[in-house]
């Protein structure tokens, strides 16, 4: 009987870990704040839904999410009045579709017998498979900056700390009660690089916080600190269009991610990592090629919500 | 509805190959009647116009999802996000040629091939293999052509609406006062301060900004008197030797009390007219700070 693992049951929202691989790192780091993919900025819309919301829905399918129900206020009565009728729930929508997402490795017996440091072992290219899934969501989400309805910043000029707060004010001034942090810049490593020399010419009180220190870090692309209660990340992903870098700003709430659950491991399926509802991989041997082959699978929508919650940030990145 | 879907991607010129950008979706362009954006062509004169945002062909991005093309492939089908963009007051640009680059394309939409696929830009992007280095041309008078077109053809808006321009007069107002204080310490805000400058004369809201030059730092921990202003200088040598004066024979001219002489005046005295010297050398000593 072939081996099979399968994840542990953890309470909802969270994501659930491999009983194989739940002390290694990239377990740890896909479920970290600072990964963009599990930001508490980044709405889990799976968590807005009913129980069964998977029951039934293709992998490939479109959903519409309520996002905004408004709340009118009451209405003044008095003693002889009745209230005029019911008022109407009404609420709008955002539309949020799934698509499969895929990758697969294939390792020989003999590279893996050659293999003095272990790059080809299993668990490790199943966390690179992880990793995989990771960025390919922080990918879709970087693709919503250029639909953005509202931006800041101008064609052909560079990028100052200013400008980004000018969006996230930009926001907060629209006077929605849902424009609440935490903040969410995701800016092109150019356009970062311009941000840190303005925040290094920074004078007064502002030059004395430590969260300048930070700025000045070198730091792989990803989470560079949290500014102003703006959590900032660098993606190389960033779109360049007609010259200028279109990265974005957003407010708790403006984006929200899909993530379809993998079905549940086949008796005969040698599921080496699952993490449920990010990904899945599976071991599949070809024992005519001497050769073992890694799938990896992913199903996953992103989708800007509420446009009033979001803007682009456009710049030269020089 | 039908959906317009870009064009293939022409075959890829011979100067083309080897191409290392990045791969990028193809996308459908939209404009909305209040969506307006600065934009500067070739020369650097700015204009405001409308904004187009790109709707990537890109499963699982703001509802685009899989569909079957016509060969059976799966592609990225873009309806439903169009169709709720639409909902929102968005209008598609539809598939028009583009003039750029000095010829026609079919489409805004231009797909490039690159190392590691298709990378999809504006028509008015060109993208280039020049000196061993990839590097993307842009065509701004073509970008400016196309969303004046956007504007006057298809929002039927030959103009921002004045309130709408009004709104971005006032913001880049303030902004250019804020960054007028800070441009003295901070290169990055003069640095924008200038692009805004240039914006605001162009666009015509204002005459003419003055730069303001970057400010003398101080050095930290002690207020510093500022210097005497620098006397006149006098090339004493010359003007003793054009006098046929020694030193010593000058001081004994100052000291008979003629400021008023063209001696005085040479040797940058600072005596006032009708002053006078003491007899006497009773200078005041300059007097030592305590501690």
């Amino acid at each position: 009987m072939a081996t099979t693992y399968t994840s542990q049951a953890v309470t909802d929202n969270l994501l659930p870990y491999s009983t194989v691989l739940a002390t290694s790192g990239f377990l740890q780091a896909i479920q970290d704040e600072l990964s963009l993919l599990a930001h508490p900025a980044i709405v889990d819309v799976a968590g807005l839904m009913p129980p069964d919301f998977f029951v039934g829905a293709p992998t490939n399918a479109t959903f519409r999410i309520p996002v905004d129900m408004a709340t009118p206020l009451m209405t003044s009565t008095t003693e002889t009045t009745d209230v005029v009728g019911p008022t109407t729930i009404d609420y709008s929508t955002a539309t949020i579709s799934t698509g499969a997402y895929d990758i697969a490795f294939g390792v020989s017996d003999e590279l893996r017998r050659r293999d003095a440091v272990n790059g080809y072992q299993v668990v490790r290219i199943a966390g690179k498979i992880a990793q995989s899934a990771q960025l390919t969501v922080t990918n879709l989400i970087v693709a919503l900056a250029g639909s953005a309805s509202s931006s800041v910043g101008t064609s052909g000029s560079p990028l100052t700390w200013d400008i980004v707060l000018e969006g996230r004010d930009d926001i907060v001034a629209a006077g929605l009660s849902a424009a609440t942090g935490p903040f969410v810049a995701i800016l092109h490593p150019a356009q970062w690089a311009l941000v840190r020399q303005d925040l290094a010419a920074a004078t007064g009180a502002r030059a004395e916080r430590r969260e300048l220190d930070i700025a000045q870090m070198s730091m792989p692309v990803g989470y560079q600190g949290s500014y102003d209660g703006i959590d900032v990340y660098t993606c190389d992903r960033v779109a360049l269009s007609s010259g200028d870098y279109t990265g974005m700003v957003f407010a708790s709430g403006a984006i929200g991610r899909l993530l379809v659950p993998p079905a549940a491991a086949a008796t005969s399926e040698i599921r080496v990592l699952d993490l449920s509802p990010v990904c899945a991989v599976e071991e599949v041997r070809n024992a005519a090629d001497k050769s073992i082959q890694l799938n990896g699978q992913m199903t996953v929508g992103v989708s800007i919500l509420r446009q009033e919650l979001i803007r682009g940030v456009v710049s030269t990145g020089a | 509805m039908s959906v317009l879907l870009p064009r293939r991607p022409a075959a890829p010129q011979a100067a083309q190959i080897g191409l290392r950008l990045p791969a990028s979706p193809a996308f459908t362009a939209m404009a909305h009647p209040s969506s307006w954006s600065l934009v500067r062509d070739n020369s650097g004169a700015w204009y405001l116009l409308p904004r187009l945002v790109q709707i990537v062909h890109m499963v699982g991005v703001n509802g685009v999802r899989v569909s079957r093309g016509e060969d059976g492939r799966p592609v990225a089908d873009p309806s439903e996000a169009i169709r709720d963009r639409q909902a929102q007051g968005w209008v598609l640009v539809p598939e028009v040629d583009v003039y750029a680059h000095g010829q026609t394309w079919g489409h805004y939409c231009l797909g490039h091939r690159v190392v590691t696929g298709v990378a999809y830009r504006w028509a008015w992007e060109a993208p280039q293999v020049a000196h061993g280095r990839s590097v993307v041309q842009v065509d701004r008078d073509a970008e400016v052509a196309f969303r004046r077109w956007v504007g006057s053809d298809l929002l039927g808006l030959p103009e921002c609406p004045d309130d709408l321009a009004d709104a971005h007069r006032l913001k880049m107002r303030d902004s250019a006062l804020r960054l007028g204080v800070e441009a003295q310490t901070r290169p990055s805000s003069a640095r924008r301060l200038e692009h805004l400058a240039a914006q605001l004369v162009s666009l015509g809201w204002a005459d003419g900004i003055d730069l303001p030059a970057p400010r003398e730092r101080r050095p930290l921990g002690r207020a510093v008197t500022p210097p005497p202003a620098a006397a006149p200088t006098v090339d004493r040598a010359a003007a003793l030797a054009a006098l046929g004066l020694t030193a010593d024979e000058l001081v004994e001219l100052v000291a008979r009390r003629s400021a008023a002489s063209p001696v005085g005046a040479l040797v940058g005295s600072t005596l006032p007219d009708g002053a006078a010297f003491p007899d006497g050398d009773d200078t005041p000593a300059p007097r030592r700070r305590r501690g």
